[in-house]
Formats: structure tokens, C-alpha cells, sequence
């Protein structure tokens, strides 16, 4: 019996995060991660694509997203550095094993109480490097920084940040 | 080093990755990490969770004034998650409504029939309609002989040749289970997918020919315009996408394997490929001349003075150690006008995990061909701009000791990989961004050519060269593909040329 359109939206809003990190990996560029996932969709809920389980939907959905990103990087982007697809493949089973925590639920919520309350600046920094799809040299020229320490205060944030998931995972047990 | 000082290191390597910041050594030994180690990709998977959740944020505006963000997706990103639920809730509704007024069944109109040859017969167990222009289902078309167009609703057309098996899904989905298809999908059906049991070929707005054997299970998909993705893998398993251009066929065996790419009616091989330049390295001279014993003097120059000559697979073989390398930068313009070419070499006990062969570089590594092995692949790779891509073949490793023939052979936008004269990869595209296959004479004010070494000039300021550690014998260069025959010739009679 193939999952019913409710089923099908259900799970793919359920998965969002999770399909729309994996495509940020293609774009890195957190809006049109985000645009692609919508994408995915509305393709999933026109295209008239029969899934018989949830499993072989993700699998069709992280693949139509990759496939998406990688069409967008041929548009927009051409100087691109592509991330190998084993590498991307091997991300997406580390997630689905569990052996990385998957982008969904508590976590996600964690990590935007932990966003939320950081620094304008660092917030902003945040923004223009995985949201705006800047590379750090972009954003040291813009902010007139120098661009080894625009990589050490984005390692130093990301740090910050994954000690502050942890602290509120283990809170909220 | 501490363990947090450890992973802000890591972290900012990975940072500089991502950005293409890395020369293309560390480019490579990053990929490797994250290959090998859970805990980088962890790493690399908070960046992705972090740019998703951020861009989330702010197009909620919670996060940032609406003026930061570019103004050609202003609009569309402050649109938040409960409009996106809304929008998908209103498609549903539309389809329930649809549904109600034109319910779904056997005779619901998806595609429609049209005989393109008289003598078209069906099978005893054709399941749809067999009347001209008659609507046609969800169901199996079995096609006896003679030829037949279904012309989806989604504006595809599928033209069977008989015998074939050809399953109608939904008007952007079908199946073809054997025989063979011409499928056109104009704009209006881009990805309009044509399934096997081993793939999903999906249209990307093109014309494309799609067999499959009833026996074998074997495809072959040949595009004439546009372009296609190749989701290769059965269903179910994880499929690796790789796009196909107008001018090439691909043969995929029945796990989803690609087998072979080829150049649509154009021939791989040369008819009459060139021996260029035979380094034998039989006699290298005392003053670090290696003669080129082709004849037409393409000799080059050791980097470390006197050559130390080793045994080889045929009379002697040169021994490279770090930093050793033979130059043959002075005839740069030679290789450069390569368009064909094959490039064969003996290799023992590679030492580096990425150990450079053959270079040919441009001012800068901006613009360069390379053969390289890396780990347990046989790579060639070229870079345009910031743009580094590859074609790669996996091999069993590298026995220490034991002499392997490597060969590459590149015509008409594809190359092939050969070991031992075994064929191990082919393609048209690379298989990290899909960019075409790039030849010598792409090369832009061609300066560096070497054995050994890739000077590989970040950004063309610093300078990480890369290098052979190990032992090399018989290097050719043919100008123009030989043909499998040919290097397997090679492969068996080591130490002589193609007759």
C-alpha cells in the first residue's frame, strides 16, 4: 500500500532538516538548501511518485535534492569546489546509523535556543557564511578582517555551539 | 596539543576546504579524512545542521534585519515554515478535489497510443488498450513487433520498438523491463523518468535512447540532446547519480555498474595513434639527460642530478625519492597539442598516498591535466580556474614489489583508465562535479610538463608541489587513443612500443 500524500508530507516535514543539511553540503548556501527542499516537496506531492515505506521516500528525496544542488551549481556557481559523492553518501548513512546525531527534533530546537542567544556579530558572521553562501575570504573582505581570523572565529563559534547543544540535550533529558 | 585545540584545527581545515582554500595535496588528504573518519564528517555535518538552522532563523527574521538579506530572494525567504505547510496542505486538497472528479482507476487517461508502424503487435499478455489514440492506464504495454509512440500527458513521448516490455506508472514516471525506447521530454517533462532494474535515467529536458537486454539485464543509454542523470543502483540501495551529455552512450550492467562510455558514432581509438616520446630509462646519462628513444627527441632532465637506475620490468627502471622528478617543460607545446592521446607507465611500490605521474600545467595549476594514482584509485584529473575534476578507477591495491602497467587513454571528451590491461573506468564527465572530460590542449599558455610532479602553485603564490615516491619504467606517449587491444599489447610485451 503506497503512502498516502498526508503520509508522504508528514515524513518529508519530519526529515526537513535532515534533507536540507544534506543539500547544503551540494550549495552551502543555507537559503537554497532550504528552497531546494521545498522543491523536493512539491515534486514528491505533484509528480505523482508512489513510495511504498518511509525508507526508499528519504532515499528519493536526498537524492532529488543532491540532484537539484548539483543543477544549481552548474548554473550559478561553476567555480564550485564539489564535496565527492562518496563522502556525501557516507554522511547520509552516518546519519541514518546514528553514528552522527541526525539534524531533527530536540537537537534542531537546541541549536536554535543556542543561535539565538550568541552576539549580533557572531550571529551575523554565522549568517553570512552558511546562510548567504559567503566563503570566509568574501566575508574578511567585507568586514575588513583578516582571513585567518575570520576561520578561527568561525571554529571557535562552531565549538561554542556544539558545547551549547550538548549542555541543553543533556538539560532537557 | 590539546583535544579542543585539535578539533578547532580540524574544524577551520574543514572550513578551508569547503571554501576551496586548499591546495590540491590537502585538498586530497581532506577528502581522504572524511573517507576514513566518522568524526570529521560529524564535524562537517554541524556545519550543514548550523547553515540550515541559521538561514531558518533568519528568514524568520528573528535573526537578522530584512535588509541583510540579498534582495533577489528577500521576498521568497522570509516565507516561513507554516507557509510552506499551508501551500503543501492547498496542493493536497487540490489533488483530493481532482481526485474526487477524476478518479484514479484502470482507465484513467495517464498516456496515449499511437501506431508508428503497421505491423505492430501486441503480446497475448498486453495489458492496456490497443486501439490508436485510445487512452492508456497505469499497466504494461507488451509490444510484440513493430514500433508504437505513448504520448504521456506530461508532454513525453516514448517511442517502444518490438519486442519490449514497458511499464506505464504516472505521466512522469515509467519502467522499461526489456527491449528498446526513444524517449523525447520537452520542458514540461523535465525529470520524466524511464526506470530498469538497475537505474532511473532521468530527462533533464532532452532525446534519449534507452535498451535493455530481456537476458543480460544490461542497458545502454545513448543521448542525442541535453542531457540525462543516470541514478545508478537498484532500487532500494544508495544510487550514485552521474550525468550523461548529448553525443554519449553509457553500457550499465545489471547491478548498476557503468561499464563502458562511449562517444555516439565516433570511434574511442585512433586509427593511427603516434608514439611520441618512449622515456626507457635504460641508459639515463650522467648529467641527468633521460633520452627520449622514440626519436623524436623529446628527451627530458632528472631533478637530482644522476639518475639512480634500479632494475625494471624491462632493462632498467628510475627510482624517484621525494622531490625527484624529470622535467620536460621545454617541450610543453608538444604535449599541448595532444586533443587524443595515451599516456602508459610501469609503476612499483607507489610510497605516497597521492603519487603524481604526469603533469601538464599552464602559469599556474589553475589550468592542468594530470595522471595520478591516489591510494587505491588510478585518477586523471584536470583543473579549469578553481575548478578541480576527475575521472577515477578503483583497483585492488598496490602489491609491494610487483610491477603494474598503468595507462590513459582520452579521445573525443572520454577517457579511459586501464591496470594490467584490464579497461577499470571510463567517462565523459568527472565524477565530482560533472564538468567534461578536459584534454592536453585545454591547457591554457602551457609551461610545465613533468614525470614525477605536479607543481602545484596555490593560487599561484605559494608553491605544494606533488610528488612520485617510487619507481617508474617504460613511460610512453602516444599522440592519439590506442584501443584496448593495443594496451594490452603493451601490457603483455613490457618494454616495447605499439607495432
Amino acid at each position: 500500500m503506497p503512502l498516502s500524500e498526508p503520509e508522504i508530507l508528514r515524513f518529508l516535514m519530519k526529515s526537513r532538516e535532515r534533507i536540507a543539511a544534506a543539500t547544503w553540503l551540494v550549495v552551502q548556501d543555507g537559503y537554497v538548501a532550504e528552497d531546494i527542499f521545498q522543491n523536493v516537496v512539491i515534486k514528491a506531492m505533484t509528480k505523482e511518485v508512489s513510495f511504498e515505506a518511509e525508507p526508499p521516500l528519504l532515499s528519493w528525496a536526498m537524492i532529488a535534492a543532491r540532484r537539484e544542488g548539483i543543477d544549481w551549481i552548474r548554473k550559478h556557481r561553476r567555480e564550485q569546489i564539489g564535496i565527492d559523492e562518496e563522502i556525501l553518501d557516507l554522511l547520509v548513512s552516518d546519519w541514518e546509523s546514528g553514528a552522527t546525531p541526525a539534524p531533527e527534533g530536540k537537537r534542531v530546537q537546541a541549536l536554535r535556543d543556542c543561535l539565538e542567544q550568541l552576539p549580533g556579530k557572531s550571529r551575523k558572521l554565522l549568517q553570512m557564511r552558511y546562510a548567504d553562501g559567503h566563503t570566509c575570504g568574501e566575508i574578511a573582505e567585507q568586514v575588513q578582517a583578516k582571513l585567518d581570523a575570520i576561520y578561527k572565529r568561525l571554529s571557535r563559534l562552531h565549538a561554542g555551539l556544539r558545547q551549547c547543544i550538548e549542555t541543553r540535550m543533556t538539560e532537557t533529558k | 596539543m590539546s583535544s579542543d585545540s585539535q578539533e578547532l584545527n580540524d574544524r577551520e581545515r574543514l572550513l578551508r576546504f569547503l571554501d576551496g582554500d586548499l591546495s590540491h595535496q590537502e585538498h586530497a588528504e581532506v577528502e581522504n579524512w572524511l573517507k576514513q573518519d566518522s568524526r570529521a564528517r560529524a564535524l562537517l555535518a554541524e556545519m550543514a545542521e548550523q547553515g540550515i538552522v541559521v538561514a531558518d532563523l533568519a528568514r524568520a527574521e528573528c535573526f537578522t534585519a530584512k535588509s541583510e538579506i540579498a534582495p533577489k530572494y528577500a521576498a521568497f525567504k522570509q516565507l516561513s515554515t507554516p507557509f510552506w505547510l499551508g501551500l503543501a496542505a492547498a496542493l493536497i486538497a487540490i489533488l483530493a478535489i481532482g481526485a474526487l472528479l477524476f478518479p484514479f482507476g484502470e482507465h484513467d487517461s495517464i498516456a496515449r497510443l499511437e501506431f508508428v508502424s503497421p505491423d505492430a503487435e501486441f503480446s497475448p499478455n498486453h495489458q492496456l488498450a490497443r486501439s490508436a489514440g485510445r487512452a492508456l492506464g497505469k499497466g504494461w504495454v507488451r509490444l510484440e513487433e513493430g514500433r508504437l509512440r505513448i504520448h504521456f500527458k506530461s508532454g513525453a513521448t516514448v517511442e517502444l520498438e518490438g519486442p519490449a516490455a514497458f511499464g506505464i506508472d504516472t505521466p512522469m514516471r515509467s519502467y522499461l523491463d526489456f527491449g528498446h525506447a526513444r524517449v523525447h521530454a520537452p520542458e514540461s517533462a523535465r525529470d520524466f523518468v524511464v526506470a530498469t532494474d538497475s537505474m532511473e535515467v532521468v530527462d533533464l529536458g532532452t532525446r534519449f535512447e534507452l535498451a535493455v537486454d530481456s537476458e543480460t539485464r544490461e542497458s545502454n543509454v545513448s543521448v542525442s540532446e541535453g542531457l540525462v542523470d543516470l541514478h545508478l543502483g537498484s532500487r532500494g540501495t544508495t544510487r550514485v547519480i552521474r550525468p550523461l551529455a548529448a553525443g554519449f552512450s553509457a553500457r550499465v550492467d545489471a547491478s548498476g555498474d557503468i561499464v563502458e562510455i562511449n562517444r555516439r558514432d565516433q570511434h574511442l581509438a585512433d586509427a593511427n595513434p603516434r608514439l611520441l616520446a618512449h622515456w626507457s630509462f635504460d641508459t639515463p646519462t650522467a648529467n641527468g639527460g633521460i633520452a627520449d628513444v622514440a626519436g623524436d627527441q623529446l628527451d627530458g632532465m632528472f631533478s637530482m642530478g644522476t639518475p639512480q637506475q634500479v632494475p625494471g620490468v624491462s632493462g632498467n627502471a628510475l627510482k624517484f625519492d621525494r622531490n625527484a622528478h624529470v622535467d620536460l617543460s621545454e617541450h610543453a607545446e608538444r604535449f599541448r597539442q595532444s586533443e587524443s592521446f595515451t599516456f602508459t607507465v610501469w609503476v612499483r611500490d607507489p610510497r605516497n598516498s597521492l603519487a603524481m605521474l604526469f603533469s601538464l600545467s599552464g602559469e599556474t595549476e589553475r589550468s592542468r591535466v594530470q595522471v595520478h594514482l591516489f591510494r587505491k584509485h588510478v585518477v586523471y584529473g584536470w583543473q579549469d580556474g578553481l575548478h578541480y575534476d576527475a575521472v577515477s578507477g578503483r583497483v585492488d591495491g598496490w602489491e609491494s614489489g610487483r610491477w603494474y602497467h598503468v595507462a590513459v587513454a582520452c579521445r573525443d571528451g572520454v577517457v579511459r583508465l586501464y591496470r594490467d590491461g584490464e579497461l577499470i573506468a571510463s567517462g565523459s564527465v568527472g565524477s565530482k562535479i560533472g564538468t567534461p572530460v578536459r584534454n592536453p590542449s585545454s591547457v591554457k599558455n602551457a609551461t610545465s610538463v613533468y614525470l614525477g610532479k605536479l607543481e602545484d602553485g596555490h593560487q599561484g603564490e605559494e608553491s605544494f608541489p606533488q610528488w612520485f615516491e617510487g619507481q617508474m619504467d617504460d613511460v610512453q606517449f602516444y599522440s592519439g587513443a590506442l584501443d584496448e587491444g593495443a594496451i594490452q599489447y603493451l601490457y603483455q610485451h613490457p618494454g616495447e612500443s605499439v607495432p
